[in-house]
């Protein structure tokens, strides 16, 4: 397993529960979670402490995760920031919107378990990612 | 010599006087037919023209009326007669339809083309391209853009026929005005993709909660809370397969579901699925068995609708093999074609009777024995699955015998093509 007590994670979420149960499974793997609830926090958290690895849901209020993901590419720091986007939006137009000038990995949230996003996480601290 | 002569004009006269009578008769009888002859003229004329009259009010009425159903209905017609060009014609209709003015001479084909919308003018060509080369029925749809600048959706159908002499060919055809309806299907898409989004949201809070519970790291639970535990998470998956199955067949007959086509490894996908299915499985003391052939290649499709077809075979399996039963999954590379992935799915579950064989792929559609077993299931499963493999130009069949189980067989390429948009477009 990856040395996980160095890494740290932003979980950019509105939704309680769902950001309740990545959080938990995230900080039992050891990693150190930061929460955001809205995009424009999310933003802000993210310039601020630079995690890692960003997990970000495509609808957000306030600010929405794609265009909270456009506003952190430019960014220094942020144009080469970790993220996976998470969603359940359906319509794989707003996906490949979000993707467009970008590759991201991402995660359809009902298609996945917690164990996927553990894995995404993962994913992106291995060394050649 | 006075006196022959006076005998010969005193005969001559009397003749006069015998042969005036016959004539005046025969004058007279000639006179009646004639007169007859004019009178029965002159009667059919009347009604001849009577006749024509009322044709012509009929034809009038006629014209009028399919003049006002074509208003009512905004669809409009059209002639084009290679044969010969006059005889070509739109409908008034036609003419408000692509926003023009009724003119004397008939717009020709090359007007279809200018009035095209420019995303779809490639299409639109060679769609009209083969209607005026090719006899027989067309059907298709585009957008316009109107000289206001207004997109309208437009359905054109029609018969091609060819002259069995000149071989030259009669296009007929209608036009109709499908805006409204191509509003309504992307409301109703929007809807459904919102509802989906919403739905899915708790649920998955829910399922992912139940999961961090049940996960190592957490707090011991029961034995007991474990079992309901696992139950939420079991009832949170099966709703969220049951709203995506709901999503697809709505996307379906809307005819808005799309590939997103990936690059992505078969066996970790199908690995991820049994993780899914285990407990499930495992609760019913059901044995899984997936194998894989050596060094298959990575599937180019859609991750996500191919992810949709293994599990619900998979989950259908788990959901109708009685306790202490066996499922096995075989993933490989078809024998006969190399290009395909063929994956076969063996339960020894409840079968499927044979007089019910034939509607399985059927919408909303559930065995007798399946609904006795299960009875909540929405029968959308495998048309789902179904119409998912054809779009990929890929095939599914199955063997079943009631009491003993099934197999079903899939076949799908290794590099899937998109080709929905081109197919509506030809349609």
């Amino acid at each position: 397993m990856t040395d996980t007590k160095k890494h740290t994670v932003l979980v950019v979420e509105d939704e309680m529960a769902t950001a309740l149960a990545m959080g938990s499974a995230l900080e039992q793997e050891g990693y150190e979670v930061l929460r955001a609830a809205d995009g424009e926090e999310g933003l802000r958290v993210a310039l601020e402490k630079h995690p890692e690895v960003l997990l970000v849901d495509l609808k957000l209020p306030k600010m929405s995760g794609m265009d909270m993901i456009h506003a952190l590419r430019e960014d220094a720091w942020g144009k080469t920031a970790r993220v996976v986007i998470l969603t359940n939006v359906s319509d794989m137009g707003s996906l490949q919107a979000a993707m467009m000038n970008d590759t991201f990995y991402y995660l359809i949230k009902s298609d996945s378990s917690v164990a996927d996003v553990i894995r995404a996480v993962a994913t992106q601290l291995a060394p050649s990612a | 010599m006075e006196q022959v002569l006076q005998v010969v004009a005193q005969s001559y006269q009397q003749v006069q006087t015998i042969a005036a009578f016959p004539l005046l008769i025969a004058g007279v009888f000639v006179l009646i037919v004639v007169a007859l002859g004019v009178y029965v003229a002159i009667v059919a004329r009347v009604r001849a023209d009577a006749r024509v009259a009322h044709l012509v009010k009929a034809y009038d009425t006629v014209t009028k009326e399919l003049r006002e159903a074509q208003k009512i209905g905004h669809f409009g017609s059209f002639v084009f007669d290679f044969r010969d060009l006059e005889l070509s014609s739109w409908s008034e209709e036609m003419y408000r339809l692509y926003g023009l003015m009724p003119r004397e001479k008939t717009p020709d084909i090359h007007t279809f083309l200018r009035l095209a919308h420019p995303q779809d003018e490639s299409v639109v060509r060679e769609m009209w391209t083969h209607v005026c080369t090719t006899p027989g029925p067309f059907a298709f749809s585009y957008r316009i853009v109107l000289p206001t600048k207004q997109v309208r959706y437009v359905h054109v159908e029609g018969n091609t026929l060819m002259d069995v002499e000149t071989k030259q060919l009669r296009i007929e055809g209608v036009v109709h005005d499908i805006t409204k309806e191509m509003e309504i299907d992307r409301a109703k898409s929007e809807f459904v993709s919102l509802a989906s989004h919403q739905l899915k949201t708790p649920i998955t809070s829910i399922k992912w909660l139940s999961e961090v519970l049940l996960r190592k790291g957490s707090e011991p639970v029961t034995q007991v809370q474990e079992k309901y535990i696992s139950n939420i998470h079991d009832s949170s998956q099966h709703m969220i397969e049951m709203i995506n199955d709901l999503l697809n067949v709505s996307r379906i007959e809307l005819g808005t579901l799309s590939m997103k086509i990936d690059e992505f490894d078969v066996k970790e996908l199908i690995e991820n699925i049994r993780e899914e299915q285990w407990h499930a499985a495992e609760e019913k003391h059901l044995t899984l068995n997936i194998t894989y052939d050596d060094g298959l290649p990575h599937l180019v499709a859609d991750r996500n609708l191919f992810r949709m077809v293994i599990q619900n075979l998979i989950s259908n399996a788990i959901r109708y093999t009685p306790a202490n039963g066996t499922i096995e999954c075989a993933v490989s590379r078809a024998q006969t074609d190399k290009e395909f992935l063929f994956v076969r799915v063996t339960d020894s579950g409840i079968g499927i009777p044979k007089e019910e064989r034939k509607h399985i792929f059927e919408k909303l559609y559930r065995a007798p024995n399946a609904q006795t077993l299960v009875p909540d299931g929405t029968g959308l499963g495998l048309y789902v699955v179904k119409t998912v493999i054809e779009r990929a130009h890929g095939g599914i069949s199955f063997e079943s015998e009631e009491g003993k189980g099934t197999t079903f067989y899939v076949s799908v390429p290794f590099v899937w093509h998109d080709t929905a948009g081109v197919e509506k477009a030809h349609s």
